[in-house]
């Protein structure tokens, strides 16, 4: 079953006076529990095509369907609420909440939900914290924990919400190759144990070996094959 | 609810020195905000205390037939219209509730004649029953030489000391009580320096201002000079005199219904020898004295208006309604006019202050909002990475709303809850330092000669109000900037 189903994607920019076509009639279809890597060079469309995927942009024109939800005619109360019970994002930067340490930081999504009784949240973000493996540093602030560590973070505050598709954006761009590697390892494993769908761009060679699936991008096109 | 206080909280402590920024201009919005409405309640009291409670009370009863409301400081000569029916205005009164007392009063300019031969000067009076007045206005008034009120209901005048200075300068005669030596300390320099030359009189003969001319001279004994504790500069002017010599000299005499002449009298008046009426000399001393015993205070005799104090906390406006409505479902020729309204300049002026402090606190206010408005618009454009974050990772626009109204609400409540604390000592000490002054529209300001702000409960939940409308003024923009802010842009800040 395809728990993501996009036709005839396009994605125009105006810019000035001329228009960036950043995606041209792309068609994609992705199956639950996949491990999908998008992959080609910086400019290629691949970052539009998982902002449009995860609700955070919207489409010029075309047909994408989220855990069978067409997104394209959401307004921003519908995206909002998708985004929050079905999609998880893995940011490039970690994009942490400052001000909240590491278990709050991963309960925030489950609270803004706020139909989950709050003992359950505190488990549910336990448990998670526990999968990737960072059981002792609850009370750290992110700006005291390691880049793999707050990665390590946004991929717990991702899966708690227990979504239908994770999205990482370049997750190991800003990480040593080592920590990288690590971090892949802990989404393929959570890919496994979990059956989280998960979606990641990159340009980095290394990262394709985990991807259960490549498909490449240029000039905001896209083509299947082998990494 | 949890969540957004915890990262409200923390927001403000991570960027201390916005938030301190911001919490300086509420707290110091605040702050004037609260003496701000300290003074307007100074001013509030201070003018209640001292034109109501010590002049004029909080509602004037005048004729129908009175063309101006304000009955205070009028054009020279021109006189207030008696009242037809005084004591059907004291029947209506009688029955109001909410009145502290009331009392007639009659009221006019009269002309005080120089026996020395020089310029005449002028008074306004206040023609009084003094044991019924006094029972309506107890405190109003401080004796500086003679008596401090006539002991009987003879003639008399209670002079003010600025009618007496004013009677100097005019006319160039001091005037002194009764069986009082002058007090040379008392003198201005002028009349120090003349001292032996100085004209000294213990009597006054006044000439009523009257536009039928109806008036005659009076000779009044001078039984007390005065001065009000308050607002002395305005009420100074004002003489007491009793009732009987002001209406003889303002002509308020009803020869048919006051004189009683004998046969030989009547006979003499409505005869055709003119000679004969002529001739005599003694008819005009009857008559004057005849007239001098029909015009004792008393209902029913000639008065211009009723003053009326309320009891405290009583509505005025309304009390004026109902007083108003009331002589009017009575058929008594007489309307009710609020103080404001009767002081004329008086009123006007205070009400012209207060509306521009007011307008001050107003701006104070206005400027607040403007900078908070600012620097919290700064901030969330500061903020677009974190805000696109939270909302790519399922944050409403509403929780990012109420971020920003928390971390503002909680901004105003501190520090505006400091500037209000602050305020408030600062009132009490500005009350306590009992600054005074003798310039007329401080005095206005000021409500009286004391400078006295206070705080009442009403006015700790009007800065309250005013803080948390700033607050909303001012975060109402930002809020819009922050919510608007799209998961987009924090992916392209990345």
């Amino acid at each position: 079953m395809a728990i993501v189903e996009i036709r005839n994607l396009v994605k125009d920019y105006p810019l000035g006076e001329t228009t960036v076509h950043a995606l041209r009639g792309v068609s994609l279809s992705i199956e639950a529990g996949e491990f999908l890597s998008v992959i080609g060079p910086s400019g290629s469309g691949k970052t539009t095509l998982l902002n449009v995927i995860g609700c955070i942009d919207r489409a010029t024109s075309g047909s994408v369907q989220v855990a069978g939800q067409e997104v394209t005619t959401l307004n921003d109360r519908g995206l909002t609420s998708l985004r929050l019970h079905k999609v998880g994002f893995i940011f490039q930067t970690f994009n942490l909440i400052p001000v909240l340490d590491v278990v709050e930081n991963v309960e925030f999504p489950l609270l803004l939900m706020k139909d989950i009784p709050r003992a359950e949240v505190r488990r549910r973000a336990l448990e998670q914290l526990e999968e990737v493996g960072l059981s002792g540093h609850l009370k750290h602030r992110p700006a005291e924990l390691s880049g793999g560590q707050r990665q390590r973070v946004a991929i717990a505050r991702a899966l708690v919400t227990r979504p239908a598709i994770v999205l990482a954006d370049e997750p190991t761009a800003n990480l040593d190759s080592v920590t990288g590697e690590q971090i892949l390892d802990l989404m393929r494993d959570l890919n496994k144990h979990q059956g989280t769908t998960f979606i990641f761009s990159t340009h980095d060679p290394q990262v394709l070996s985990y991807a259960q699936r490549v498909v490449h991008m240029r000039d905001g096109a896209l083509s299947e094959g082998p990494a | 609810m949890k969540l957004l206080l915890t990262l409200s909280m923390r927001n403000l402590l991570r960027h201390r020195g916005r938030s301190f920024v911001v919490g300086l201009i509420l707290f110091l919005g605040a702050l004037v905000m609260t003496v701000g409405n300290g003074v307007l309640s100074g001013m509030d009291r201070g003018l209640s205390k001292n034109i109501t409670d010590g002049f004029l009370g909080h509602v004037v009863v005048m004729s129908d037939k009175q063309e101006d409301d304000n009955i205070l400081f009028l054009v020279m000569g021109k006189s207030i219209a008696p009242l037809a029916d005084e004591a059907g205005v004291e029947a209506v009164l009688a029955k109001q509730p909410g009145l502290f007392g009331y009392v007639p009063v009659g009221k006019n300019a009269a002309m005080v004649l120089n026996e020395d031969g020089g310029n005449p000067s002028y008074a306004y009076l206040l023609g009084v029953d003094w044991a019924r007045y006094r029972r309506v206005f107890p405190s109003n008034l401080k004796a500086v030489e003679g008596a401090k009120g006539p002991a009987d209901t003879g003639a008399y005048v209670l002079l003010p000391q600025i009618a007496r200075k004013q009677s100097f300068d005019l006319a160039g005669t001091w005037y002194h009580p009764k069986g009082v030596a002058v007090v040379d300390s008392s003198l201005p320099e002028l009349a120090k320096t003349h001292r032996s030359a100085l004209p000294v009189r213990d009597e006054m003969v006044l000439m009523g201002f009257s536009e039928d001319n109806a008036s005659t001279d009076v000779r009044v004994p001078i039984v007390g000079v005065m001065r009000y504790p308050a607002l002395n500069n305005l009420w100074g002017h004002f003489a007491y005199v009793d009732i009987a010599s002001f209406r003889q000299c303002m002509g308020y005499v009803n020869p048919q219904a006051g004189v009683k002449l004998d046969s030989a009298q009547n006979a003499l008046l409505t005869g055709d020898n003119l000679d004969a009426l002529f001739g005599g000399g003694d008819v005009g001393g009857k008559v004057q004295a005849a007239a001098t015993d029909s015009v004792k205070p008393a209902l029913g005799g000639a008065w211009n208006l009723v003053l009326v104090r309320l009891q405290p906390g009583q509505d005025v406006d309304a009390a004026t309604k109902r007083i108003d409505a009331a002589l009017k479902a009575a058929k008594v020729p007489a309307r009710a006019v609020a103080w404001n309204k009767a002081s004329g300049p008086v009123g006007a002026m205070a009400m012209l202050i207060r509306g521009a402090l007011f307008v001050f606190v107003m701006l104070i206010f206005v400027v607040a909002a403007i900078i908070v408005m600012n620097t919290l618009s700064m901030a969330a454009m500061e903020r677009a990475g974190e805000i696109g974050m939270m909302r790519a990772i399922g944050a409403s626009r509403n929780f990012v709303k109420t971020l920003f109204l928390g971390e503002t609400l909680l901004l105003s409540l501190f520090f505006g809850g400091i500037g209000i604390v602050v305020g408030s000592a600062a009132v009490f000490l500005l009350g306590r330092a009992g600054f005074t002054t003798d310039n007329d529209f401080l005095q206005m300001v000021y409500g009286g000669e004391t400078f006295q702000p206070f705080l009442r409960g009403f006015d700790y939940l009007l800065a309250l109000v005013q803080l948390l409308l700033t607050s909303a003024i001012a975060v109402f923009y930002p809020t819009l900037v922050a919510s608007g802010i799209t998961p987009l842009e924090a992916i392209a800040r990345d």
